[in-house]
């Protein structure tokens, strides 16, 4: 490992570990006697997680066609990995939230825009009815979340990293490049590596920029990587710089979206964007 | 094709391409039945907020006109934001559902500031 990751890997250690509600649903999650009632128990023990996820699966991207109004029900109807997953993506809203913040960063905006991906990739998974559809909400929150692991490490730097790629007009990760000698998908990476993340959601982290490593199989990175680019255009959040970058066709090609998909679910996106937005961030 | 459709968007003739299930996971409504009028009372009460429907979901015939000049303000704060300019097929639908995203976002004023 190079002398800066090295860094960015040991500074990992001070940051505070996963919450413990997130700790104890992995532990009881393996357990083999683990059943529904006893997870749904745990996870009603904290009221304001409960909400939350109950208004997260509610909304049009899950595509379920009542409503649940029991986290019982929510793990019946989208299995335990799911429901652990929401709650690992709002834990981690919920820890970085609490952070000092610098002028430029924008944190609430940079939440926006991790969940319009987490909203976007979820809906792609649903629509080509993948087998394992539990990764892709989280993925897409989590893709950025080495921003605030730099973030985190270089403070004041990472001011100049957002002055640099508004002054040349830059993607924000040629001015981490430039101005840190690192850039958020190795950052993540290894926060990733840290708090050992599943191996798809690695991937995501470490590749949805270029969407290079995909391989025929990988629709969760190429929906990741097209959705961060949707988000993008749609001004969902604000991603650290104000461009577009173009699509990798490779992504494009795993995917094969039927044609007017995007024109067809818009209005879906928008509202299912508002409404995690409003439940997760507590605002509008 | 099935699309999902809002419940103010339902209307009597839509055939369901889903089940629709109470809070306890029983079956209220097999796929392929025909919605009428009654099932859209039940929907209320039940508190059905979206259904799955088959075929497309036509836009509603009520949305307001959206004028040239406006697209195009819409059009061109996309594009001076974009990287590249040769679009696929599906990238120029993502990118009209962006236009229409954009229109819907900002008011007038700021799209026009943006093209000084």
């Amino acid at each position: 490992m190079i002398n800066i990751e090295k860094r960015i890997y040991d500074a990992i250690e001070d940051v505070p570990t996963l919450p413990t509600i997130y700790s104890v649903l992995s532990d009881t999650l393996v357990s083999p006697n683990a059943n529904a009632a006893d997870i749904a128990h745990l996870i009603s023990t904290d009221q304001s997680a409960s909400l939350k996820v109950l208004k997260v699966v509610n909304s049009p991207i899950y595509h379920l066609s009542s409503r649940i109004e029991s986290i019982s029900l929510a793990v019946l109807h989208l299995g335990f990995n799911e429901i652990r997953n929401i709650i690992l993506a709002l834990s981690v809203i919920n820890l970085f939230s609490k952070k000092k913040i610098i002028s430029s960063f924008r944190p609430v905006d940079f939440w926006k825009h991790s969940i319009g991906v987490g909203v976007i990739t979820r809906y792609i998974g649903n629509a080509l009815q993948v087998s394992r559809p539990e990764n892709y909400f989280l993925s897409g929150i989590l893709h950025d979340v080495g921003k605030l692991v730099l973030y985190e490490n270089f403070g004041d730097q990472y001011e100049r990293v957002l002055q640099y790629s508004e002054e040349r007009k830059c993607l924000i990760i040629e001015a981490e490049k430039e101005i840190l000698g690192i850039d958020h998908t190795t950052a993540g990476a290894i926060l990733a590596e840290k708090w050992k993340l599943s191996e798809s959601v690695y991937r995501v982290i470490k590749h949805h920029h270029n969407c290079s490593e995909s391989d025929e199989k990988d629709i969760l990175l190429a929906a990741v990587h097209v959705s961060n680019i949707a988000a993008r255009m749609f001004e969902f959040g604000f991603a650290g710089d104000d461009f577009v970058p173009k699509p990798n066709p490779a992504a494009w090609d795993i995917l094969k979206l039927p044609t007017h998909f995007f024109t067809k679910s818009i209005d879906v996106l928008t509202a299912s964007y508002d409404e995690a937005v409003n439940s997760v961030l507590n605002c509008n | 094709m099935s699309s999902i459709v809002h419940l103010e968007e339902i209307t009597p003739g839509m055939v369901l391409a889903a089940p629709i299930l109470n809070r306890y996971g029983q079956t209220l409504l097999t796929t392929g039945v025909v919605i009428d009028e009654k099932h859209l009372l039940m929907f209320k009460t039940w508190g059905i907020k979206h259904v799955t429907i088959d075929g497309e979901a036509k836009k509603s015939e009520t949305s307001p006109e959206i004028s040239e000049d406006l697209l195009n303000l819409a059009r061109n704060h996309i594009k001076k934001r974009m990287l590249w300019n040769e679009l696929s097929e599906i990238e120029n639908d993502l990118f009209s559902a962006a236009v229409e995203r954009i229109i819907d976002f900002y008011a007038t004023n700021d799209l026009e500031a943006d093209n000084d």
